[in-house]
């Protein structure tokens, strides 16, 4: 995928013949509907609010594709907006009450107890256990931190691109790095002992 | 913005903070080369890169989840601000249909509920606004006058009490008297007009309401 693939297909949804702009739209949304929700999926922690986010997402990308000025890539607006809305999402969730009434709250209820519960020895072995530690350790972060970290090891894009897409620098793209690096690090610390004392066994 | 994540805050650029980027591959030319001859120094600084190394395999090892979303032409249905081209071809494709001949002639019925076969016109009908502005108006008034009425009616409590007459220098513990319209408060007092009732006055007071009942 180049950046002159995606201007191409850019301008081919700000035309004005209906079948080329849906074309456009339809390679759009094939090519980076699996970016844009794991994206968000690490950054809200469920499935049903990244399902949600990266409609809202692609919703907005279809409306404001006109006013897409070729001044930075593609991909990083996309990602900017997906950062955005994912990070709005989350303040949500976490502002709304811890009542056990539905789906998405019940279950961020029972996280709660659960991460204050000792996990049985053998439960590191299972790999999704493990998974689901890990992104809880992550959506402890900071929104930007989390953001950081996500769009560098998930979605392996350059500091150059985190910048661009989150409006920054690049030093203050490698400061939020290392913060998260040294939050996780306390955080992932019973994660790396355990799975640690499991290898020795 | 959380203080600590202020972009203007000047970068630490110590050995430990390079840690991150030298796992992260994000060192090179000079800064490399002189970490790497600083790590060979440093059992502490080995330390942090393995802690580094561990985060970062442990971040990058969450798999990649499969996109459950919903298909483009689904998706497309929820634009509201922009229908989907096929849909919008599907309804420009519908064949527009002609107003009725007789539409003007409904309306001026309607409008004045003139006998469309005589041509005369019944009565001319006063919009429906008019209509209810006029008895909101209405019922205003009569609210009003009820209001202005029960007002005049109203007992009120006299606080000065006379101060001639036979009941002058009387000391009330209340007086409830009918309020004459005009007649300001602390005037003198007509004990005809405003006599207390029996049980409202002190023992002083009481021979002078038995006077005043007598006569």
């Amino acid at each position: 995928m180049t950046q002159d693939d995606d201007f191409e297909l850019v301008r081919c949804c700000q035309s004005e013949d209906p079948e080329v702009q849906e074309a456009a739209f339809r390679n759009l949304y094939d090519r980076y509907q699996d970016r844009v929700y794991n994206t968000a999926f690490r950054i809200v922690g469920n499935a049903s609010d990244a399902m949600e986010v990266s409609q809202e997402v692609f919703l907005t990308i279809f409306r404001k594709i006109g006013e897409f000025q070729f001044g930075s890539r593609f991909f990083t607006w996309l990602y900017r907006i997906t950062v955005n809305l994912s990070i709005d999402r989350r303040r949500k969730i976490n502002s709304a009450p811890l009542m056990v009434g539905d789906g998405a709250t019940a279950g961020r209820a029972l996280a709660v107890l659960a991460d204050e519960s000792e996990p049985a020895p053998d439960a590191w072995a299972d790999v999704e256990f493990v998974e689901e530690r890990v992104q809880r350790c992550i959506g402890r972060l900071s929104p930007k931190l989390q953001a950081t970290v996500v769009l560098r090891y998930l979605e392996e894009l350059s500091y150059s691109e985190i910048a661009e897409a989150m409006s920054c620098s690049i030093g203050t793209v490698k400061s939020r790095l290392n913060r998260a690096h040294r939050t996780l690090e306390t955080f992932l610390k019973p994660v790396i002992e355990a799975l640690a004392a499991g290898g020795e066994e | 913005m959380n203080p600590s994540e202020n972009p203007d805050r000047p970068e630490r650029h110590d050995l430990s903070d390079q840690a991150v980027f030298y796992v992260d591959g994000g060192l090179s030319g000079r800064a490399l080369s002189e970490f790497e001859l600083a790590l060979e120094g440093s059992s502490e600084l080995r330390d942090e890169v393995a802690r580094a190394h561990e985060v970062r395999s442990l971040v990058r090892s969450l798999p990649r989840r499969q996109a459950l979303l919903p298909s483009f032409e689904q998706l497309l249905l929820k634009t509201d601000a922009r229908p989907s081209p096929a849909i919008r071809a599907a309804l420009d494709r519908l064949p527009r249909k002609q107003a009725p001949q007789d539409l003007l002639e409904r309306i001026i019925e309607q409008l004045f509920q003139r006998d469309a076969a005589e041509g005369r016109v019944l009565r001319p009908k006063t919009p429906r606004i008019w209509r209810s502005a006029v008895a909101s108006g209405i019922a205003a008034a009569v609210l009003l006058a009820v209001t202005l009425q029960l007002h005049s009616q109203r007992a009120v409590t006299v606080v000065h009490p006379p101060k001639h007459g036979k009941l002058a220098g009387m000391r009330f513990e209340y007086s409830i008297v009918r309020y004459q319209p005009g007649t300001p408060l602390g005037t003198d007092v007509d004990a005809r007009t405003y006599l207390p009732r029996p049980n409202s006055l002190t023992d002083r007071a009481g021979s002078g309401a038995k006077r005043g009942r007598a006569r």
